[in-house]
């Protein structure tokens, strides 16, 4: 056996452990899925065949598609929203001051906090006898309290909200990284030519950030429409279905009203639009980026 | 010539050492592979052990008869002991650390000690409703529990549980015990109906009904009434826990039930073949009703926010006058006060009713127990079964849980003379099984979901129910019907 064809299958003999894993713990279980989502199945006996009755059933489930509007809702505010708040935050930390590191920390703690943490303490925080309406009661501004996860028209503009507390950390910090990777010869340069303040931020930081903004808007777009952890823990989709995401709505299918495979069809749908809204997104982000 | 020569010495020494080096690398592979395979083999091996050793063969087994391991009398247990050695596997939701619960166990293993003397007990226990996602993945990779309990009705029709038709103490069972839906599936009975669950109902402070010259409410006006007293008086009417969606749909269901059941005994069955719709003015009206408290005031605050234990706080503390909740509620109470140290009261009852006062009841089995129909302890699992509905161990249990027996000879001594109270409702009121039981859990859902809209502020609005009807339309198939 030559040397080259050693090389090849000494490489496919490192491969196979993980290969054999992947296929028998991802592949064979996702083909299984695909099987699954055209029955109906409780999870015991067997499944019944239903061709695409579950497919179509999705789009006229309340929870699915309330589901959808607010993880749209949730990834159009991360967008709009947040992208700009952790690049700002991202700029102002990228500066030289004196308690930078310290700021740098306090910004990117809410990011190795467990969410499940976070949701139970925001949680206890945020009930209407708690400690957020005691500091609105304190300032005066007794008309503005709420049972804010118990109410229709603010429980999910609260999630959202809790969600950028550590979204925005973790966005600035990929931010802060992608601008430490621009040059300082550019600026310089740019500088000498007579640019300056936001002509130097538009022409230069904007497109040398753009591979930090592919990253970060994916993940914005991602995360958004697979949240799950915070309406879960905080609210479980209600009031209603004022505080669904298409994640809890799947699960709920699944593990509340046993029907798997409905669930798993919902799943499917899912992980299709997601791929499809990421494949957009990186498109047209990609084109953007510059590379020296 | 000679660097040409020692180029080639350098690229066959530079070869030889490639191929050295690979042929270490590809026997660490090898070594991997091999131990990887061993520690999968073994993890088999160690789980057929466990299995085997504690097995008997099944026709030996399924031959012989239960009356020779145990009485049929509820009271005394006299058994002939076996001295096999096995471990036998029972799965609950339930069994935490409540002193009822853990005296259960301990009954139990008494009682097993004294017919099998060398067999061991093996709790499967996962507190909560992740028990039953459990128990369906060990269902269907054959490692269930050789006894479990449960709930739903959706393990007969999977073939998971073995037919108990013919157990001796099928015989003790009331009435009502051998009809019991949760149990029962084709004309044969697949489990034991363990504990009577009556209607959740409201529970009072009765002192501070006392305080404020009130009587237990007997029509929807009246209750509300009480309620608007209680808020006058600066306490909160009714302590809702509707961050735990259970307390949401409890609260519906019993209100459902004497709206509609009481009425027309055959609601359920018009329900689930579409002549009555999930828009009915019966069900309508228990959404107006929630409407009317929410609008008033009746409700506490945070009622969406918080949870049972923190809602069941909120009433043993006396801040709330009355609580939506099952028969542990004496219980539960108790031990809160204690707990908190706060002001120990008298609890009282009374069930939900319409506006004509009608109170529709439900004795709804809360923990059925079956035997896994694929075990290989068939004759220990019956006399484990068995063992179970015995007056010693059964009766302190439901004492525990505030639950009735569907054994005609099994008498519970409550400590707390509210349940007498319960106990005289289920005598005097209409029994029936639920909606919960005639449609899918999809629909309940649904209409779950608009109890929750509507405490949180919304206006009712009936068109909301068409989602319940089209997802009952949806899910139908499921359900398992309890007549």
């Amino acid at each position: 056996m030559n040397l080259k064809r050693r090389h090849y299958w000494t490489g496919v003999l490192f491969l196979l452990p993980a290969l054999i894993v992947f296929l028998l713990f991802f592949f064979y279980p996702f083909l299984q899925s695909i099987y699954f989502s055209f029955t109906r199945w409780s999870g015991s006996g067997k499944p019944v065949f239903i061709g695409f009755e579950n497919y179509t059933n999705l789009f006229s489930d309340p929870h699915m598609t309330d589901g959808l509007k607010n993880s749209l809702k949730m990834a159009v505010f991360g967008i709009v929203v947040q992208n700009p708040l952790a690049l700002l935050v991202a700029i102002l930390i990228n500066r030289q001051f004196r308690t930078k590191a310290f700021i740098r920390t306090a910004i990117y703690f809410p990011v190795i906090i467990s969410l499940v943490v976070a949701s139970v303490v925001w949680g206890q925080l945020l009930q209407y006898d708690g400690f957020f309406n005691e500091i609105l009661n304190r300032l005066g501004f007794e008309s503005w309290t709420e049972d804010w996860l118990g109410t229709l028209k603010t429980s999910f503009p609260t999630i959202i909200l809790l969600t950028q507390w550590q979204a925005i950390g973790y966005c600035a910090i990929i931010y802060l990284a992608g601008l430490k990777s621009i040059p300082e010869d550019i600026y310089e340069a740019a500088e000498l030519e007579g640019a300056k303040g936001f002509t130097l931020f538009r022409n230069i930081t904007l497109p040398m950030l753009m591979p930090a903004f592919t990253i970060v808007l994916f993940l914005t777009v991602v995360g958004a429409l697979k949240l799950f952890d915070l309406p879960y823990i905080l609210t479980n989709g209600g009031p209603g279905t004022s505080s669904y995401t298409l994640f809890l709505a799947v699960y709920n299918a699944a593990f509340k009203e046993n029907n798997y495979g409905y669930a798993t069809a919902g799943g499917i749908l899912l992980a299709i639009f997601i791929i499809v809204v990421a494949i957009i997104q990186l498109s047209v982000t990609r084109k953007r980026e510059v590379e020296l | 010539m000679r660097r040409g020569y020692d180029e080639i010495v350098k690229q066959t020494r530079s070869q030889k050492g490639c191929f050295n080096l690979q042929k270490k690398a590809l026997l660490s592979l090898i070594a991997l592979l091999c131990v990887m395979l061993a520690l999968a083999a073994c993890g088999n091996g160690k789980s057929n052990d466990q299995n085997n050793a504690s097995s008997s063969s099944p026709a030996a087994s399924e031959a012989s008869s239960p009356s020779a391991l145990t009485d049929n009398s509820g009271g005394d247990n006299v058994a002939t002991a076996n001295d096999k050695e096995f471990t036998i596997r029972v799965g609950a939701w339930f069994l935490d650390d409540r002193p009822h619960e853990q005296a259960l166990k301990k009954a139990v293993e008494d009682g097993y000690k004294k017919l099998y003397p060398n067999a061991k007990i093996q709790w499967d226990v996962t507190l909560g409703g992740a028990y039953f996602d459990k128990l369906k993945a060990q269902f269907a990779s054959d490692s269930a529990p050789d006894v479990t309990f449960f709930q739903q009705t959706d393990w007969f029709k999977a073939g998971n549980f073995m037919d108990l038709s013919n157990e001796p103490w099928v015989a003790r069972l009331t009435e009502a015990g051998k009809k019991e839906p949760t149990v029962t599936y084709q004309g044969k009975l697949y489990g034991v109906p363990m504990e009577g669950s009556p209607s959740p109902g409201v529970w009072y402070n009765t002192e501070l009904f006392n305080e404020l010259g009130l009587k237990p409410p007997t029509t929807v006006q009246e209750f509300m009434d009480v309620c608007e007293k209680i808020k006058a008086a600066g306490k909160t009417p009714i302590a809702l826990g509707f961050k735990d969606v259970w307390t949401v749909q409890m609260f519906l269901v019993s209100w459902i039930q004497s709206y509609g059941f009481v009425n027309d005994p055959d609601f359920g069955k018009k329900v689930y073949e579409g002549q009555i719709k999930l828009d009915d003015p019966t069900i309508q009206a228990v959404y107006k009703n929630f409407q009317t408290m929410k609008e008033k005031g009746y409700f506490n605050r945070n009622a969406l926010s918080i949870d049972w234990p923190a809602s069941a706080q909120l009433f043993a503390s006396g801040d709330a006058a009355m609580i939506m909740q099952g028969p542990w509620m004496p219980g539960a109470n108790k031990d809160n006060i204690q707990k908190g140290g706060f002001k120990s009261f008298q609890i009282g009852y009374f069930p939900l009713m319409d506006d004509k006062g009608n109170v529709g009841m439900t004795l709804g089995n809360g923990a059925g127990l079956a035997i896994n129909a694929k075990t290989k302890l068939v004759e220990e699992s019956k006399a484990l079964v068995n063992l179970m509905t015995t007056q010693d161990v059964i009766a302190p249990w439901l004492a525990g849980d505030g639950a009735l027996p569907f054994f005609s000879d099994v008498q519970v001594a409550f400590d707390d003379p509210v349940m007498e109270t319960v106990k005289s409702f289920v005598d005097k009121g209409v029994m029936s099984y639920a909606i919960q039981n005639v449609i899918p859990t999809s629909s309940m859902t649904a209409l779950t979901d608009i109890v929750t809209k509507v405490v949180s502020g919304a206006s009712f609005n009936p068109s909301d129910l068409k989602a319940a009807q089209d997802a009952f339309e949806k899910d139908k198939e499921s359900v398992v019907l309890p007549y």
